[in-house]
């Protein structure tokens, strides 16, 4: 039996959403896995892991807000990010001293990475997309890339290879050497599973992402989505506001659920209405979910690609939130037919232990 | 800590040069326009003005073909 420390960034829960299928499958091949994180990331985990060890370990915060200016803001931050990394790194090599470990996996924490272990980097960001004024600074981001894919032994793309099935487009496209030498594509990994259930719900709105984005996009919602035909789930994704659910309509709106809730919700629904998060884009496609209006966070680059991406390939439909039209914008997205057929995440992480991690831990 | 402090702060050092000096270009390109238009020197003035758009559309164009080729 070895032994894994799993470290995912908490910047937002989709990091964490996807290494839930990587413990299970770590566990269930009888290795003991240390969960280390803080936050909300942690605490999904230690929800769904009871059992298993954790440590609290910060990492930093996300260096700049949604909107524009977006670019200059993030250079500004470099410094401080640095300083965090650093220390990130620093606190890694005081956890790895104190017990021993036969492998770490990092989702995306930059410092997450030792010389003593063998070290996994767990990203579906080989490259990063700015807007095209920003060109220079895309092209420098791909030595600095490098550089960081370096550290790690191998790096887990939770995507498919480049080609028509790939989700990040180019976002998961590896550039360099370094990158092509150490890249496994995973496939979609998914810590939400189908389940039994009747599609019963004929919308889902999953509003979320940085303030102050996601107050405007509720209002812009709220404020229509009793012209759709049917009934739906909006959730608001506000855990710091009101606890009580309330009713508009045949809608019922409720601040926050836990991601169990969450997961049987998407299960249920018919149409989804979400943001264009990696993860959340991964739930889709192992849900087999057909229609889906994206609606990126402005400013946030990675989002503002995926949804542009889906939209030229012709899976789902995409609006930008200044310009959403709710009525019809979801009577469009009956034009698109949603992802094609893959393979889903158990297989995924089974071809991803017998291929990969069973290397390093047998 | 050595292995990334030292190499990211060379590379960050390395990054706001360049990037005070494309500043410190635009700074004095403004200037020699407004001087050119204060003195009355419109052939200068529009001359300028020319290649500040001929960098442009060069600079879009460029940004477009690596994406094309998909560098970027």
């Amino acid at each position: 039996m070895a032994h894994v420390l799993v470290s995912p960034l908490n910047w937002g829960l989709g990091h964490a959403m996807r290494d839930i299928p990587v413990i299970r499958t770590l566990h269930a091949h009888g290795h003991e896995v240390t969960i280390a994180a803080c936050g909300n990331a942690l605490a999904v985990l230690r929800q769904e892991f009871p059992d298993a060890p954790t440590i609290e370990y910060p990492d930093y915060p996300v260096p700049f807000s949604s909107g524009h200016l977006f670019v200059p803001r993030f250079c500004a931050c470099l410094p401080f990010m640095l300083k965090a990394v650093a220390r990130e790194h620093a606190t890694l090599d005081a956890i790895l001293a104190k017990d021993h470990y036969d492998l770490v996996i990092s989702d995306n924490r930059l410092g997450v990475f030792s010389s003593q272990v063998p070290s996994i980097f767990i990203s579906h960001q080989l490259h990063y997309h700015l807007p095209l004024l920003y060109w220079p600074a895309e092209i420098l981001a791909i030595p600095a890339n490098m550089f960081l894919h370096e550290q790690y032994n191998r790096i887990i793309v939770p995507d498919n290879p480049p080609g028509p099935l790939s989700l990040a487009g180019k976002l998961s496209r590896p550039q360099t050497d370094v990158a092509r030498d150490r890249v496994f594509f995973s496939g979609i990994l998914s810590g939400t599973s189908q389940m039994a259930c009747t599609q019963d719900l004929d919308y889902l709105v999953i509003i979320s992402g940085p303030e102050p984005q996601r107050t405007i996009l509720e209002k812009i919602i709220l404020a229509r989505i009793g012209e759709l035909n049917g009934s739906g789930v909006v959730l608001l994704g506000n855990p710091q506001g009101s606890k009580a659910a309330f009713r508009r309509g045949d809608w019922t709106c409720i601040p926050y659920v836990p991601t169990e809730v969450k997961a049987e919700l998407m299960n249920r629904a018919k149409c989804v209405i979400c943001r264009s998060g990696y993860t959340t884009l991964m739930e889709l496609a192992e849900l087999g979910k057909t229609r889906a209006l994206l609606i990126p966070t402005p400013g946030q680059t990675e989002q503002e690609y995926l949804s542009w991406y889906y939209r030229e390939k012709g899976w789902f439909h995409s609006e930008a939130q200044d310009k959403l039209d709710l009525i019809d914008d979801v009577a469009a997205t009956r034009n698109y037919p949603g992802f094609p057929a893959m393979s889903k995440t158990a297989e995924n992480t089974h071809q991803l232990y017998e291929e990969l991690l069973a290397g390093y831990l047998e | 800590m050595d292995e990334l402090i030292l190499p990211g702060t060379v590379s960050l050092i390395i990054l706001y040069a360049g990037i005070a000096l494309v500043m410190y270009g635009i700074l004095r390109v403004l200037i020699w326009v407004i001087e050119a238009a204060l003195f009355g020197n419109y052939l200068i003035f529009c001359g300028i003005l020319t290649g500040i758009a001929g960098i442009v559309i060069a600079y879009i164009l460029i940004g477009l073909w690596l994406r094309r080729i998909e560098i970027i």
